[in-house]
Order: structure tokens, then C-alpha cells, then sequence
């Protein structure tokens, strides 16, 4: 049974998603307006700016795949000659546009966008997003994702204010090109010109927003027990990033350090039985949330900790914005290299755990999402190497076909009564 | 799948044996990957290794230096399990097992492209084993970084790149890599794929073409020695009596690179041919030309970013183009696909070429077991030899196996 909600917050953001999806379906269909489809990794930030509004690849996903779809979609893909081993964390989306599950669709499907964005992070993508830009008839903008080989292993030190650092100067070069290509494909569209006095005031206020989410992160790492559920970390925080920067999101961000200060004046523990402390390390168990509660009532095992949360102030902030499209480049520029890969993820999850006074570390390894999985193991031994034992759970975040309850939960008890107790 | 087991890598030998000396020496070469580099160090050469079909090989030789493909196919990963994952490439855990074991230290440099995400997750991976000092000993990994959009942007990033490399490889190897020294390691080049384009003519023949597991050995080969000294026996083999194979019917492959000869090996037990491979092993390997006029730096960046096959390459249709022309050429008969597992990338392009070789009044059948496993190879080699047999004229086709190598 799924966990209630202890946030008001939660309903609030869950509620704005709806209504703000409806709005953006009404627009696209009554008044014919842009919007576009875009990465999780891209500059949304620019999109914001140009007044283009953006479903966010991974977060349909995440739709689909809490509405228990995933399975009809990826079976349609399978018929349509796209076998099982195909990255299933991206291209859930696609599926829902070229297979039609007609009313069943989430929320009514997606309509027609105008431009599609992503980042040429992973060999796949570019083929996803071909795809889908072709069955929609839409253009896509795809930007180059250069690999890093400098590597501050210590970046969030670097992040907000030292951001030319993180990566080699010819990287932010790049990128801050890349980036020129989208806002001259967004000023076609929008027939509005690009205004950087105005992408600076829009990146304080991500700031703004980030700082609060610092201060909730604080909240919640010092306080006795965990007050906020990861579940409900990453519902209110991504509904704020996806809307980032705009008064929504800000009030929101406000409003959810507001109320997580609360709780913990107020002493209140998301589960007062609270005895073991556990972090997830990874994208969400989308399909089955309910595991991250699962272990409470027997063990106080508690999931405290998921990127979520902490990745916003930690990555997200830049100071220091006389040339905010630069500085917006060096956000991208290394985006999902700092999750996954060696030495950036190890590091900052290993600083986590002991922020966090972390007891076991649960690694999703989605073997559906190959380079997503790839970095795992050495977090894995970062972290035993900071004796903080792990746990690796072969899962797939969007996709419940493969998942064995029984077996996942079998393994956490194992880990738990065996190394946690 | 945890080990790739080295006894299950011999299938060649019981051919070797009977096959004459030239071809048996490329498949010595081919088989035992690192013999001639190994060699070559010892009497005083300095040697670069590289992953993949992205490097330009000739500022290597520019340099001074013997180029190495560091290309396993075969062997333990036990000690790479701890810190690569199960489902990587297995190209890319054979790496690094070896880069663990030191069996690459006598590399002066190992360098890595990124022209697909696995081997960036390589590169990093390697540095970050010598950063916690599980590999103290191996040599310095280099990415060599290539872009994949067609735009300006993109194209200057990457020739500020290969410029770099030029540099740090004129130092690795003492000698400078300039337009002078660039010069004859094209014409080297050029001379490697007017042969292969040689070979692939050969395969073509409608009569007695050399068979498809040969050319892919030699072709191979050519991978793993000193680039003149490859030119001299390739042409020495090409002008020597060539022992063509019976004509069965004449089969594309298209999918995952081919860096082993398993399925060149069962289409001919089966009765058919591999003809072409749009693979950089195989036919892909003879074109086309590097550019001899203008910045031989900028002749060879070129060719690397947008001619040779890479799965990055993007619009998909540019690196297509190969595949699309060779279906309509006359001289296929049907298409194999191979996307063994893992594959997670060349499976989405799968709906659409299947339908292009349809389109084109062929018929195709899909692989999607690996055949480097002798446990996967029956299945695959029944599907074949039904495949081969639905290809054959009415009245059938002599399809005595191995005709050329027994
Ligand atoms: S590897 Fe990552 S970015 Fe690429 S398609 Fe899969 S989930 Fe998406
Ligand atoms: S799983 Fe990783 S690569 Fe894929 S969208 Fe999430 S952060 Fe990006």
C-alpha cells in the first residue's frame, strides 16, 4: 500500500503538474502554441526564457511508468522490431507516440511539439530523438555532449563559484556555441530575441530557488530522524526544477523549506521508528515507489537520502553571472557526468553518505539503461571503501517487467540482517 | 558471461593448419593481437596503442610510432568484474583486464576516442584504476575526442583536437608530426585500402571469390602490424594465386563491428558468402581515400569524423549512406543483421534499414546472439543453413562447406 503523503507540499506539487499539463495540452491544441520535448540534461533554462514551455523526457517517463504502462509501450516497441535490449529509460516516451493506447494514454498523450532537444550524451539518443522528431514531423536540436578528461574529483567544491575549473576551457567554448545554435533555434520559433540581461535575472532566481532547497537539504541531513521521505523529496524538488526559475517553482522551493523547517522544529519523523539510515543511489524506482517504505515497519530502515534533493544546490548554482550564457554552459557541460561517472559520482556520494550519516548505500543497477548503469560499481566500492556497506539492486527505473518483488525484498532483508544489524 | 573463455577462441586452428603459409601468417597475426607490437618493442619502437576505428593511426605513424588496435576478443575479466560492469562491451572489459594485469604496459601510450559512450566510459574507467592505484603501472590513457554533428562548431572543436594529439605524440615519439612527416603516412594509408579495394573486388567475383572468412582475417590483420610491412605482404598475397571458394549466395552483414571471424565462419558452413561487412574490420576498411591534397592534418581529421563507419555519427543517415548504396549494388543476395547482445545503440536504427533491404527486394534475417560463445553457435548456424538454402537458385547450389580452407 502506497505510503500517505505527510507533505502538504506533495499535494501541491502533484496537483500543479496536472493542471499545468492540461494547460500546456490546451494551448498546443486550442490556441496552436509551441512547446517542446527535451531532455532531463538539457538547458530548460532557455526555454523558460523564450516563454517555450517543456515536458521533460524523464519525467514522462516517470508518468508512464507510475501509471503502470511501461509494459504496453515497451511491448509495442517490441513489435515494431525494436528489440528487448534497447534503453528503455528514454525512449518510454517515443513508445507513447508511436503506439497508441488510445484513452488508456496518461493524461490524455502528448501532443504535437514544436522542437525536440537533446544532449548527445549516450550513443542512443540521438536515434530516440530522430525518431520521435520524425514521427512528430518537428525539428530537433541536438547539442554535442564533449567527453571530459580533466576531472576535479572534488567538484561541488568548484561548482558555484570557481565553474570555469570544472571542465577544460575548450569544453565551455563548446558549449557556450551549443548553446548559441538552441537560442537561435528558439528565436525562429518564438520570434522573440534573446535578451542575456534577462537570462541573468532568470538564473539568480535559479539561485534563489537552489538555496532554498540547500537549506531544506541541511534540514533534512541534520535533523535527529529524517522528516521528509525520499519519495516526497523528489516529488516536490523535480516539480520545482521543471518549472525552475519561474514564481511557481520559487514559492514552491520556499514553501517546501518552509515546511520541512517545520516538521523538524516540531520534531516530527517521517517514521519515528527510524533506526537504520539508508541512502538510494541512482534514478527513481519509478514503477514501484512503495519499495522505498517497505522496510520501515520491520527494521526502521529509512531511505534519507536520494540525489535528488541535494544535486540541485550542489550542481545547479552558479555565481558569478556576468556572462550567464557561459556560466549556463558549464552547468550542461558535464551534467550527467557528475552522477554517474568516475571520479565526480564516487566522490560526492561518498561526501553525502557521511553528511547524511548514511548506514547502507541501495545502488540501482538498470541494465535496461546501459550507460546510465555504467560508473556503478566503482561508487559501489567508494563506498564500501568509506565502510558504508551496498547493496546493488538490478532494476530497471521505468520498466516493471522484469522487476521481482520477492526477490528485491529478499535482498534488502539479506543486507540488512546481515550487514546493517 | 563472466569470463570469455580463451579455449573457446580457437576455431581457426584446425583451419590453419591446412591453409597456405601467407594466409597463415595473418591468421597467426590476427589471433595472437599483441605478437607483432610486442616484437617490435623489443627491438626499440615505440608503441601507441588505440582503441576503435576513430584514431588517426597516421599521426601515429607520423610520430615515429608502431600504431596497435587494442582490440581483444578473448580472455579472463575476472579482476575487470570488480569495477566495469557485466553487461559493458565485452571489448571494453577485455581492456581493462588487460590495462589491470600490466599485459599493456609495454604500450608508451593507450589512446581512446570517444566515438562511442562505451569507450569514453573506458577511458575513464582506466584513469580512474590508476587513480586508486589498482593499475599503478599502465600507460597513459589519451581521449582522443571526436565531435558527431556536421556543423562548423563541431568540426573546428575536433581539429583543435587532433592538433593536440599531433602534439603530444610528437613528443611520445621524438619525432615531429608535420605536414612532411604526415605526407607518406597517408600515402601508406591510401595504399592499405587500394589493396583491401583489391581484396573486396576478389570477394566479388562471380566465380570462385575469395571467401569471406579469408578477407576478413587478412583484413584484419592489417590492424595489429607495422603499417608498410602489412602493404608489402597484403600486395604479396593479392598477387599470388588466389584460391577462391564455390559461389553460394552472396550475404551483407550489418550490425555490431565484427572483431571476431565466428560468423564469417558459419554463413560458409552454411554455403553462403560474407561479402561486404559495413564494419571497419571488414569492407569498410578499403574506402575510402584520405584527401591528399591540401592540410594533411585536415585531410586526416576528416576522414575520421565523417567517412570512417562510427555509430555517433549524426544525422544517422551520413554514416548510412555506405550501407544504402552497397544494398542496391547487384552484388547481394541477402542481408544478415548481427546485434548480439548487448547492443543496446544499432537496435534502433534495425526497423529502418530492415525495411530499406526489403525495399530493395531483399530478404534478411536478424542475429542477436553472440557468436564468439560456442554455446550460441548452433542455433545460429541451423537458422543460417536454412537461410542460405532459401537463397539458392532452384536446383540448389554446390554447398560443400569451407571450400576454401579444407
Ligand atoms: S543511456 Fe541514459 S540518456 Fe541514454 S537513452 Fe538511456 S537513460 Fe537515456
Ligand atoms: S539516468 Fe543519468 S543520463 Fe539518464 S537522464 Fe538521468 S541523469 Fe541523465
Amino acid at each position: 500500500m502506497a505510503a500517505e503523503k505527510q507533505l502538504a507540499c506533495t499535494l501541491a506539487a502533484g496537483e500543479k503538474q496536472k493542471t499545468w499539463f492540461a494547460e500546456v495540452r490546451r494551448d498546443v491544441f486550442e490556441a496552436g502554441k509551441p512547446y517542446a520535448i527535451i531532455q532531463a540534461d538539457t538547458p530548460h533554462d532557455l526555454f523558460h526564457l523564450m516563454g517555450v514551455p517543456v515536458v521533460t523526457n524523464q519525467w514522462w517517463a516517470a508518468i508512464i511508468a507510475t501509471k503502470q504502462l511501461s509494459g504496453d509501450y515497451l511491448d509495442g516497441l517490441a513489435k515494431l522490431g525494436y528489440h528487448e535490449d534497447l534503453c528503455r529509460y528514454c525512449s518510454l516516451g517515443l513508445a507513447s507516440t508511436l503506439i497508441d493506447l488510445k484513452e488508456s494514454a496518461p493524461w490524455g498523450g502528448l501532443p504535437k511539439p514544436a522542437i525536440l532537444c537533446a544532449r548527445l550524451t549516450c550513443d542512443c539518443i540521438q536515434r530516440i530523438f530522430s525518431l520521435w522528431a520524425d514521427s512528430f514531423g518537428a525539428e530537433l536540436v541536438a547539442i554535442e555532449a564533449p567527453g571530459s578528461s580533466v576531472l576535479p574529483d572534488r567538484w561541488w567544491e568548484l561548482s558555484r563559484h570557481r565553474w570555469e575549473e570544472l571542465s577544460e576551457p575548450y569544453r565551455l567554448d563548446l558549449m557556450v556555441e551549443e548553446l548559441g545554435t538552441l537560442v537561435r533555434a528558439l528565436e525562429k520559433l518564438t520570434d522573440r530575441r534573446f535578451d542575456k540581461a534577462k537570462l541573468r535575472s532568470f538564473m539568480e532566481r535559479v539561485n534563489e530557488q537552489e538555496e532554498y532547497f540547500e537549506e531544506a537539504r541541511q534540514l533534512i541531513a541534520r535533523a535527529p530522524k529524517c522528516p521528509v521521505r525520499i519519495s516526497e523529496q523528489i516529488t516536490n524538488v523535480m516539480a520545482a526544477q521543471w518549472h525552475r526559475g519561474t514564481d511557481w517553482a520559487l514559492a514552491h522551493a520556499r514553501s517546501f523549506r518552509d515546511e520541512v523547517g517545520q516538521r523538524v522544529a516540531d520534531g516530527i519523523a517521517a517514521c519515528p521508528e527510524e533506526r537504520l539510515r539508508l541512502m538510494w543511489v541512482g534514478a527513481g524506482l519509478w514503477h514501484n515507489t512503495d519499495f522505498y517504505t517497505a522496510f520501515e515497519e520491520r527494521y526502521g530502515a529509512v531511505f534519507v537520502w536520494s540525489m535528488y534533493l541535494p544535486f540541485g544546490p550542489d550542481w545547479y548554482i552558479r555565481y558569478g553571472l556576468d556572462d550567464p550564457l557561459r556560466a549556463l554552459a558549464s552547468r550542461v557541460v558535464t551534467m550527467n557526468e557528475v552522477l554517474h561517472n568516475p571520479p565526480y559520482a564516487p566522490s560526492w556520494i561518498v561526501k553525502e553518505a557521511g553528511l547524511n550519516r548514511i548506514d547502507g548505500a541501495v545502488l540501482l543497477m538498470p541494465k535496461g539503461s546501459r550507460p546510465s548503469a555504467s560508473g556503478t560499481l566503482f561508487i559501489a566500492s567508494a563506498l564500501e571503501a568509506a565502510g558504508i556497506p551496498t547493496l546493488l539492486v538490478e532494476a530497471d527505473m521505468v520498466d516493471a517487467r522484469g522487476w521481482d518483488n520477492e526477490a528485491a525484498e529478499k535482498a534488502m532483508v539479506n543486507f540488512i540482517e546481515k550487514r546493517l544489524q | 558471461m563472466d569470463t570469455v573463455k580463451p579455449e573457446d577462441h580457437e576455431p581457426y586452428a584446425h583451419m590453419a593448419e591446412k591453409v597456405i603459409s601467407p594466409f597463415h601468417y595473418f591468421h597467426e597475426v590476427y589471433r595472437d593481437r599483441l605478437r607483432e607490437a610486442r616484437s617490435a618493442q623489443r627491438s626499440g619502437k615505440v608503441i601507441v596503442g588505440y582503441v576503435g576505428n576513430t584514431v588517426p593511426i597516421e599521426l601515429i605513424i607520423a610520430a615515429g610510432c608502431f600504431p596497435l588496435r587494442v582490440a581483444p576478443i578473448a580472455g579472463t575479466t575476472a579482476n575487470a568484474d570488480r569495477y566495469v560492469e557485466s553487461f559493458t562491451d565485452v571489448d571494453a572489459r577485455l581492456i581493462v583486464e588487460l590495462y589491470i594485469a600490466g599485459e599493456l604496459d609495454f604500450l608508451s601510450r593507450l589512446v581512446v576516442p570517444r566515438s562511442t559512450e562505451a569507450y569514453h566510459k573506458l577511458y575513464l574507467s582506466l584513469r580512474e584504476l590508476k587513480r586508486v592505484g589498482v593499475a599503478q603501472a599502465g600507460p597513459e590513457v589519451i581521449l582522443y575526442e571526436i565531435l558527431h554533428t556536421q556543423r562548423t562548431a563541431s568540426r573546428e572543436y575536433g581539429l583543435a583536437r587532433t592538433r593536440e594529439l599531433a602534439k603530444r605524440l610528437s613528443v611520445v615519439g621524438g619525432s615531429p608530426v608535420c605536414d612532411d612527416s604526415l605526407a607518406p603516412a597517408i600515402a601508406a594509408s591510401n595504399q592499405t585500402r587500394r589493396l583491401l579495394a583489391r581484396l573486396q573486388q576478389s570477394r566479388r567475383r562471380a566465380d570462385q571469390p575469395v571467401s569471406g572468412y579469408q578477407a576478413h582475417i587478412v583484413t584484419g590483420a592489417g590492424n595489429f602490424l607495422g603499417r608498410h610491412h602489412y602493404n608489402q605482404l597484403l600486395a604479396d598475397w593479392l598477387d599470388s594465386p588466389q584460391i577462391g571458394t564455390a559461389p553460394g549466395p552472396r550475404l551483407l552483414v550489418k550490425g555490431c563491428p565484427l572483431d571476431h571471424a565466428y560468423l564469417h565462419e558459419l554463413v560458409e558452413m552454411a554455403g553462403g558468402q560474407v561479402v561486404a561487412e559495413d564494419d571497419d574490420w571488414g569492407a569498410r576498411a578499403a574506402e575510402p581515400l584520405l584527401r591528399t591534397e591540401g592540410s594533411p592534418l585536415a585531410a586526416v581529421f576528416d576522414h575520421y569524423y565523417s567517412e570512417v563507419p562510427c555509430p555517433r555519427t549524426f544525422p544517422a543517415s551520413l554514416g548510412e549512406q555506405w550501407f544504402m548504396k552497397t544494398l542496391q549494388a547487384g552484388f547481394i543476395d541477402g542481408v544478415v543483421f548481427y546485434l548480439p547482445i548487448p547492443d543496446d545503440v544499432l537496435g534502433w536504427d534495425f526497423p529502418r534499414q530492415r525495411a530499406a533491404a526489403e525495399a530493395a527486394g531483399l530478404t534478411w534475417r536478424l542475429v542477436r546472439s553472440d557468436v564468439r560463445y560456442p554455446e550460441n553457435r548452433p542455433a545460429v548456424a541451423a537458422m543460417l543453413g536454412k537461410y542460405v538454402g532459401s537463397l539458392q537458385p532452384e536446383g540448389g547450389g554446390d554447398k560443400k562447406p569451407l571450400a576454401t580452407i579444407s
